[in-house]
């Protein structure tokens, strides 16, 4: 017995539960519009671009996350510690690192605590960079106060209050006091990065609302954490302090400066967690089955990576992310791959071994996440459906798919997985760590498709690489990624971001650069919005 | 939940004195004087792979209290082994077969129930607090110790709902550390100064300056959270809750505390610690370091709460002799006989049997570790743990009949030395019975958690999150006796 059923659910009832659709507006539709949104009270109006001021997100604040941690104590003190490498994983939101709900939780204060002492600890034997003191035996306290109004700063990402740099002269003074000025100097290194103000990314704007715009240095930070998961450099704060980044095209101009210069970390991780292949350092494989993986492993993360940046420097697009035959695989991976055609990131050994099992290829596991993640068709859970999932037992007369195939035979499975297997099965020639392979189980691979799915791109389809160029074509495959841009960088998702979710969605398509799939026009599309520069006061 | 006696203890010491862990001792030896009992201490500790039925389940002949675990393969022979452990625990174990997990999830995903009593959901999150976290915080039972809670892991420090055992308000998954180092840093840092007067000026002047900082963020806090509405605060007081929690490790540890503590780790027997990363073939140390330092955490009253998680052995070269691949080639092929099937009938495959219960046995030897450390230190009959894994029967991923087992002496609450079968999920006529039927009588582990924050004191009749309230209610009374 492989399914059992629990719930005494009708078939046609599950069918029907399953039937997938898409995601939010759909292939190419118009936007709810203003009086569609579920968020805010009414009465809402509309900022120029369309955007229902119902659809902005809430006034928030948001903790960094863990590689921002280090990229932001790194441009503050300069160190080469990575202390965030050894604090708790991110906790993540729909794949994302980046999101609202992340919490300072009782471990995570005393890594913080650990971490600041030990930069801090840097910091006090090379005063002289940090706060340099000619008389620091006289002018001790002066020199302190120099140091908390230009570190401090830096740290919050906005000049101190007073009620602030007076805190953290108390926080000196209680170090220096009986001890010597370096010991203060250490103590504020120390209380500054352990600071809320340092840890946290603020989006509450200035002024009464309903509506409000973040402050320019919130704008600043906000755009930097963005595009580069660091904090600003001089030149995006003196364009906020000039007002620069109150116009969309403003923080257009910068945002595409930022991509110029800062690297490409940021847009890979954005791809990386939408498609889940960053999971791959998560992933073995049984060495019987897979003697190879281990050795190949670091190359196929290296492999995307290196094929996403390659795009992201070239104005590259969606479609070409899923479709692009050119490949950047090391000699270890290329001679894994041998000649075989690979279409697209998702023909790639990084994401064809995450999704497969640690003996064998895992065609539900590649179908629902192509469907989930890349056309957003809503796949419900088994779990959500009280359906007990076992997977087929091994059985070596029948090839992997032969076994999956049960579900489109047992009418209460085929509703799901219809969709489901019809996407997976298309992998079928690329084994459980991606290797291309003619038979499985003594018998030749099947993998073609036929996908009747009420998509854009329902069809025939011979293979995985056939599938592949279709979803490079597709408006909903488009639209959806741009939906996973928003969920990226707003770091928000679910039921009470669909209207913000929509609403750029709907942004987006406007502007026909982004909607042509370009991947980094898609990313400074978010930048534009009001989404992003605006937030609703409750 | 504090008696009169340690209450009036303490007003007579008067707060200032009421310094860790120093006081505590005065006041435990106080209120033993007086007939009471000392503060229980909880762990809870997660194995993978469910079990073998066949080797663990009660057979012909075995009664509530007279009962032999001690024939060959029996995965619980560790707890009756007095040649390798010293004694037997026989008598400070109380197992219970027949506890349900209804997690309405994988089973693989369903580790996030054992302490939440929760349904697991799309989100793969329970949806409530867990008891350790309830109890420790909630309660405010850990506010006395340095440190309320510790959870502990080996190889993976996710906090996805399959591997982790801790959650806070809402199902917050909390992290795990799975570096012993860091573990006995977190938990003893700063708590031995020593006789040397230099020493202790040093810690003092450490305790004042963490202090400050504390002091400072608070204060930067108070400052950004007016600006915030409720849900936001939510973030920061979050925050300020886990201030609390350093603070006490700034707090002064009185001098001549009766506590011996053990040496840190020696990081050389794990240079690597993530599974998928090279930290398979150390799991076995790491796990044993855990352990001790979690003894040793506990007898000196650091904490009282911890979860630990227990994790696999390599693909290869287990200690074990298993065959590569213990999940694939060992859980995954379990063909179980009816005890390990939920009652379904089929004679299963006595083959596949054995190699699982080797593995049940050493997870089970990891429990039997700690007891033997904690019964070294004076610790053990303080001390309840509740040890049990996501799954039942592996194969099919079943989150029925999962094992359970209660060990240490735990405060005399519990009545131990005993095997406890409860009320199959179904009747024998209607062996596949399953959660939407009327002949469905499960038993879930919320009762075992009721029972367990009862023997806390705490008046709580349910524990956890179903869509029937009554899956959740009532103490599983059996375990007092």
């Amino acid at each position: 017995m492989v399914i059992t059923i629990r719930a005494a659910l009708s078939c046609s009832l599950l069918a029907f539960i399953c039937c997938a659709c898409e995601a939010g507006t759909g292939t190419g539709g118009a936007p709810r519009g203003g009086s569609g949104g579920s968020a805010g009270a009414g009465g809402g109006g509309t900022l120029p671009d369309g955007t229902p001021t119902e659809a902005l997100l809430p006034a928030r604040i948001r903790r960094l996350t863990n590689a921002e941690y280090d990229a932001s104590v790194r441009a503050l003190t300069a160190t080469a510690l990575t202390p965030a490498r050894t604090f708790a994983p991110d906790l993540r939101q729909d794949g994302y690192t980046l999101n609202e709900a992340q919490r300072v939780d009782p471990l995570l204060v005393k890594q913080l605590a650990s971490a600041a002492e030990a930069i801090a600890a840097e910091i006090k034997t090379n005063l002289g960079a940090h706060a340099p003191c000619a008389d620091a035996a006289g002018q001790g306290e002066t020199c302190a106060t120099t140091f908390i109004q230009s570190f401090g700063a830096r740290g919050y990402r906005r000049p101190l209050d007073q009620a602030e740099s007076d805190a953290l002269l108390t926080v000196y003074r209680t170090a220096a006091e009986g001890a010597a000025y370096a010991d203060g100097i250490e103590l504020v290194a120390s209380a500054v990065l352990q600071s809320a103000g340092f840890l946290y990314l603020t989006e509450l704007g200035d002024g009464a609302g309903p509506v409000v715009t973040l402050t320019p240095h919130e704008l600043a930070s906000s755009l930097s954490y963005l595009l580069t998961e660091a904090p600003p450099d001089d030149a995006l704060v003196e364009a906020a302090l000039a007002g620069t980044l109150s116009t969309p095209e403003g923080r257009a101009e910068q945002a595409r400066r930022l991509l110029d210069t800062a690297g490409s970390e940021r847009g890979v991780r954005v791809l990386r967690e939408w498609l889940g292949v960053d999971r791959l350092e998560l992933t073995a494989k049984d060495s019987n089955v897979y003697p190879e993986f281990e050795a190949v492993k670091a190359s196929m993360l290296a492999e995307t990576d290196a094929f996403i940046e390659a795009l992201l420097g070239s104005a590259g697009t969606v479609g070409q992310l899923l479709s692009a035959d050119s490949t950047v695989a090391d000699a270890p991976l290329a001679a894994m791959y041998g000649t075989s055609t690979r279409h697209g990131v998702l023909n790639q050994g990084a994401f064809l071994s995450v999704f497969a099992h640690a003996t064998e290829t895992g065609p539900v596991l590649r179908g629902v996440t192509v469907a989930r993640r890349v056309a957003c068709l809503i796949i419900p859970s088994p779990t959500e459906l009280d359906i007990d999932v076992v997977p087929p037992v091994p059985d070596p007369s029948k090839t992997t798919r032969e076994r999956f195939a049960v579900h489109s035979t047992d009418p209460v499975c085929a509703g799901c997985h219809s969709t489901i297997d019809a996407f997976g099965f298309a992998f079928e020639h690329f084994d459980g760590m991606g290797k291309y392979r003619e038979m499985d189980n003594g018998q030749n691979v099947n993998s073609a498709v036929t996908l009747a799915a009420g998509t854009d791109f329902d069809g025939d389809y011979a293979d995985s690489n056939a599938l592949a160029l279709a979803l490079a074509e597709s408006a909903s495959v488009r639209s959806c990624f741009a939906r996973h841009v928003f969920r990226a960088s707003a770091g928000t998702s679910g039921a009470l971001a669909q209207a913000s979710e929509d609403a750029f969605v709907a942004a987006w398509q406007a502007d026909p650069t982004a909607a042509s799939g370009n991947i980094s026009e898609t990313l400074i599309a978010y930048a534009k919005s009001p989404l992003f520069a605006q937030r609703r006061l409750p | 939940m504090k008696s009169r006696t340690r209450r009036s203890f303490l007003r007579a010491m008067g707060a200032g004195f009421a310094a860790l862990p120093f006081s505590r001792l005065l006041e435990d030896s106080v209120a033993q004087a007086a007939g009471e009992s000392l503060p229980l201490k909880f762990v809870t500790i997660y194995h993978p792979h469910g079990v073998a039925a066949e080797y663990w389940a009660m057979r012909e002949g075995d009664t509530e209290t007279a009962f032999d675990i001690a024939y060959e393969n029996c995965s619980l022979r560790c707890f009756d082994d007095a040649a390798t452990y010293g004694k037997s625990f026989k008598d400070k174990i109380l197992i219970v077969e027949g506890v349900d997990h209804l997690s309405n999830a994988n089973g693989h995903d369903s580790a996030g129930t054992i302490l939440t009593g929760s349904r697991i959901d799309g989100n793969k999150k329970p949806q409530n607090i867990s008891l350790d976290q309830f109890l420790a915080v909630s309660q405010g039972l850990g506010a006395e110790t340095r440190v309320t809670s510790v959870a502990l892991g080996v190889g993976n420090d996710s906090t996805e709902s399959g591997t982790t055992l801790s959650y806070g308000e809402g199902g917050v998954p909390l992290p795990k550390i799975i570096d012993p180092v860091a573990a006995f840093d977190q938990l003893f840092a700063g708590f031995v100064v020593g006789d040397d007067p230099a020493a202790q000026a040093a810690a003092a002047r450490k305790r004042k300056l963490g202090q400050s900082v504390v002091d400072f963020v608070r204060g930067d806090i108070e400052r950004l959270r007016p600006r915030l509405a409720p849900p936001e605060q939510q973030k920061l007081d979050q925050h300020l809750t886990s201030l609390r929690e350093l603070e006490k490790q700034y707090q002064e540890v009185a001098a001549g505390a009766s506590c011996t503590v053990p040496a840190r780790p020696d990081a050389t027997g794990f240079p690597s610690l993530r599974q998928y990363n090279g930290g398979e073939p150390y799991f076995d140390a790491i796990t044993d370091a855990q352990v001790d330092v979690l003894a040793q955490a506990l007898a000196c009253d650091i904490t009282r709460f911890a979860t630990l998680f227990l994790n696999d052995l390599a693909y290869e070269g287990n200690l074990l002799g298993l065959p590569a691949d213990n999940h694939a080639a060992v859980a995954h092929t379990y063909n179980a006989s009816p005890v390990g099937n939920n009652g379904r009938p089929g004679d299963g495959d006595p083959a596949t049997w054995l190699p699982l219960a080797k593995f049940n046995a050493y997870s089970y030897s990891k429990l039997a570790r700690l007891m033997q450390k904690l019964d070294g230190l004076g610790a053990l009959d303080n001390t309840l743990i509740y040890m049990a894994s996501d799954m039942g029967n592996p194969s099919l991923h079943s989150t029925r009949n999962v094992p359970t087992l209660l060990a240490g002496g735990a405060g005399g609450k519990f009545k131990m030395g005993r095997r406890l079968r409860l009320t199959a999920d179904c009747p024998t006529d209607s062996p596949w019975c399953g959660e939407s039927d009327a002949v469905f009588t499960p038993v879930t582990n919320s009762r075992v958690l009721v029972a367990i924050a009862q023997a806390y004191g705490v008046a709580v009749d349910s524990f956890g999150t179903q869509p029937e309230p009554a899956l959740t209610t009532g103490a599983l009374s059996e375990l007092v006796g």
